[in-house]
């Protein structure tokens, strides 16, 4: 379901070049859940943003559904995107002025149509942030902001969840908490690419790879 | 959620941002409006002062034109009719008429329905040696007025000289030593010092007055007189043409002329004054116009500067936004919005600062303007200014956030989403 056929990045930094990918390729089925890890650099982060669509490879393919998402317009991938991706990353990337609730809510501004309000609520419960409707970033704890970028990579439930490093800054409770969550997501037909470091978190996973380098 | 609701939220709590950006705008929007604001009660002021200026003015010329009635109605103005054959040139060569007309003419003008003409004086006038004497005089035979039938009779101009009397000018009792009451002898026939005139300095002061028909008899010049002095005459606003042709309708054969008046001087006087205060006016109109200028001058040069590093003010606040948005933008992005929608956020935040700053900064410059000027009044709001500065506001506010929101549009989402 998703081909990730082939594809190099190189970044280019005063005269010096980076190959952060070099001929990579991974086949993900619907409903997997793969975890990914190896040495810092190696080029993880790129892998995620190449194949969530926010980074043009220097060459090779991303087809999910058979749809080679670079051949689309940035307009038709950015739709492409908000009916497709889910993206959780290690620094949350949370609206510091928008509540938990709102932050929950910001994939709605790419949607036709708003996710009805209870489902709202059982997913903030089921991630333990009932309590924490009203707060803002500011005002919650590392476990705490992750689960609400989680939730809000889940709201619209996506095909593909793309995660990086999520559980990074969560203590063994959090950690907990995000893997079962995507452990259900995944056995309910999610797709999940998990980049971590964690040994533990693996446990949940169905493969694990190790890319060396590129 | 919409893109709308977050620009909202956003203006919501983060105020100190969108008052910054608020601030800017009124501040323009306030200059603007201020600086028309003052031309505008400038203008008002001009108005007001002109206006009263000329109230004022118009009230003197009124005072002045009662005035001038009044002197006419007491002065009106003095005719000499003569014989239509009288040299002017000679007239005023010799102090004296020299040709004769028939006494009666005074009695058929008398007789005639004049409004305009009021006291005639028929004289019989002649520069003579004064043989007892030996001076030369001007021996001037009157009679008093003659009173016009159809008219109430008025008191007399001048008493008529009583026969056996005579009235002497100052020069010749000063230097003959004539008294009132003296007897004195004149072409042989003698007279009694009626009355001594006090000095005149002209030539009434070798003038002897005496009777008329004393002075035909003694001139041997019977039932004839040189002139006739028309006094008083009304005359308003110039309609001596109108007396002359009367005059000359009655007796066609005289001539009429104008003896100097203080008439025509009062007139002319009043025409200096009418058109000294037409000139202060138009110098008030030069000085209120100059100020004018002034203050346009330094409008045109403040607006555009004020309005200049508003929008650069606008456009360095926006971009300071934007890029303390990047975490936000790279999320929106990664979430499917789109650069348009990225665009959107930015601009319709820059739109309605434009919005509330036009309002708000209207009705300031409204204030401040009339609080300088030193006028308020609601005729100063002025609907077409108004809406064209909640047109023009939001314009300019979103061409300065145009480049900051295409800069935020374009940004990289890799970019901020990788950094760990
Ligand atoms: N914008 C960039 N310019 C230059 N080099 C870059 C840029 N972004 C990433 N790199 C380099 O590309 C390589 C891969 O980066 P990437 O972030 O994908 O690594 P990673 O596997 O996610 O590392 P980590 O485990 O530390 O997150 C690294 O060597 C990094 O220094
Ligand atoms: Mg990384």
């Amino acid at each position: 379901m998703i081909y990730i056929d082939n594809i190099s990045k190189k970044y280019t930094k005063e005269n010096k070049t980076i190959h952060a990918l070099d001929n990579f390729s991974l086949t993900l089925e619907k409903g997997e859940f793969l975890a990914i890890h190896g040495p810092s650099g190696c080029g993880k982060t790129t892998l995620l943003l190449i194949a969530g669509g926010l980074l043009h490879p220097d060459q090779g393919r991303i087809l999910i559904d058979s749809e080679n998402i670079y051949d689309l317009s940035a307009e038709k991938r950015a739709v492409f995107r908000a009916k497709n991706i889910g993206f959780v990353f290690q620094q949350y990337h949370l609206i510091p002025y928008l509540t938990v609730l709102e932050n929950v809510q910001v994939p709605a501004l790419a949607q036709k149509k708003d996710v009805p309000e209870n489902e709202i609520y059982e997913l903030i419960e089921s991630l333990g942030l009932k309590e924490r409707l009203q707060h803002t970033p500011a005002e919650l704890s590392a476990g705490e902001k992750q689960r609400t970028a989680l939730a809000r990579a889940l709201l619209y439930n996506p095909k593909i969840l793309l995660a990086d490093e999520i559980t990074g800054n969560l203590d063994q409770g959090n950690v907990e908490i995000v893997m079962n969550c995507l452990a259900d997501y995944s056995a309910h037909g999610g797709t999940v690419l998990l980049v971590t470091h964690d040994k533990n978190a693996n446990r949940l996973a169905h493969r694990t790879i190790y890319i060396e380098k590129g | 959620m919409n893109i709308s609701t977050l620009v909202i939220k956003e203006m919501k709590r983060r105020k100190l941002n969108f008052f910054l950006g608020l601030l800017s705008v009124v501040f323009a929007v306030t200059t603007v409006t201020g600086a028309l604001t003052m031309l505008q009660v400038h203008d008002h002021k001009t108005n007001e002062i002109i206006t009263e200026k000329e109230a004022e003015t118009h009230e003197r010329m009124a005072l002045l034109e009662d005035d001038y009635r009044k002197i006419m109605k007491k002065l009106g103005f003095n005719l000499l009719i003569l014989p239509k054959d009288q040299n002017i040139s000679d007239l005023f060569a010799n102090d004296f008429a020299s040709k004769l007309m028939p006494e009666s003419y005074v009695d058929s003008l008398a007789a005639s329905r004049s409004m305009l003409i009021r006291h005639l004086l028929p004289s019989l006038q002649q520069k003579i040696e004064w043989p007892e004497k030996r001076r030369t005089i001007i021996l001037i035979g009157i009679r008093g007025e003659v009173p016009f039938l159809h008219k109430d009779p008025k008191e007399p101009m001048m008493i008529a000289v009583p026969k056996g009397t005579m009235v002497t000018g100052f020069e010749l009792h000063d230097k003959l030593g004539l008294k009132q009451g003296d007897e004195v002898e004149l072409l042989g026939r003698k007279f009694k010092v009626g009355k001594c005139n006090e000095p005149r300095g002209n030539k009434d002061d070798i003038t002897i007055w005496i009777n008329l028909q004393e002075a035909q008899e003694l001139l041997n010049k019977q039932g004839k007189i040189n002139a006739i002095l028309a006094l008083k005459c009304f005359c308003s606003g110039g309609n001596q043409a109108q007396v002359r042709e009367e005059v000359q309708s009655v007796l066609p054969g005289t001539q009429v002329i104008e003896r100097g008046s203080k008439v025509f001087l009062r007139a002319e006087a009043r025409a200096r004054a009418a058109k000294e205060a037409q000139d202060a006016i138009q110098a008030e109109k030069r000085h209120r116009n100059k100020l004018r200028n002034q203050l346009e001058k330094f409008a045109s040069i403040l607006v555009p500067l004020v309005l200049l590093s508003s929008v650069l003010w606008i456009t360095f606040l926006f971009i300071g936004n934007v890029s303390e948005r990047k975490s936000e933008i790279g999320i929106l992005r990664a979430v499917g919005v789109k650069e348009k929608s990225i665009m959107r956020l930015f601009l319709l935040k820059a739109l309605l600062i434009g919005i509330f700053g036009a309002v708000i900064g209207y009705l300031l410059g409204l204030v401040i303007g009339s609080v300088w000027g030193g006028l308020f009044s609601f005729s100063l709001f002025n609907l077409y200014l108004f809406l064209l500065v909640l047109l023009c506001a939001p314009l300019l506010s979103l061409l300065a956030a145009y480049i900051p929101a295409a800069m935020a549009a374009r940004q990289d989402p890799a970019e901020v989403l990788r950094e760990e």
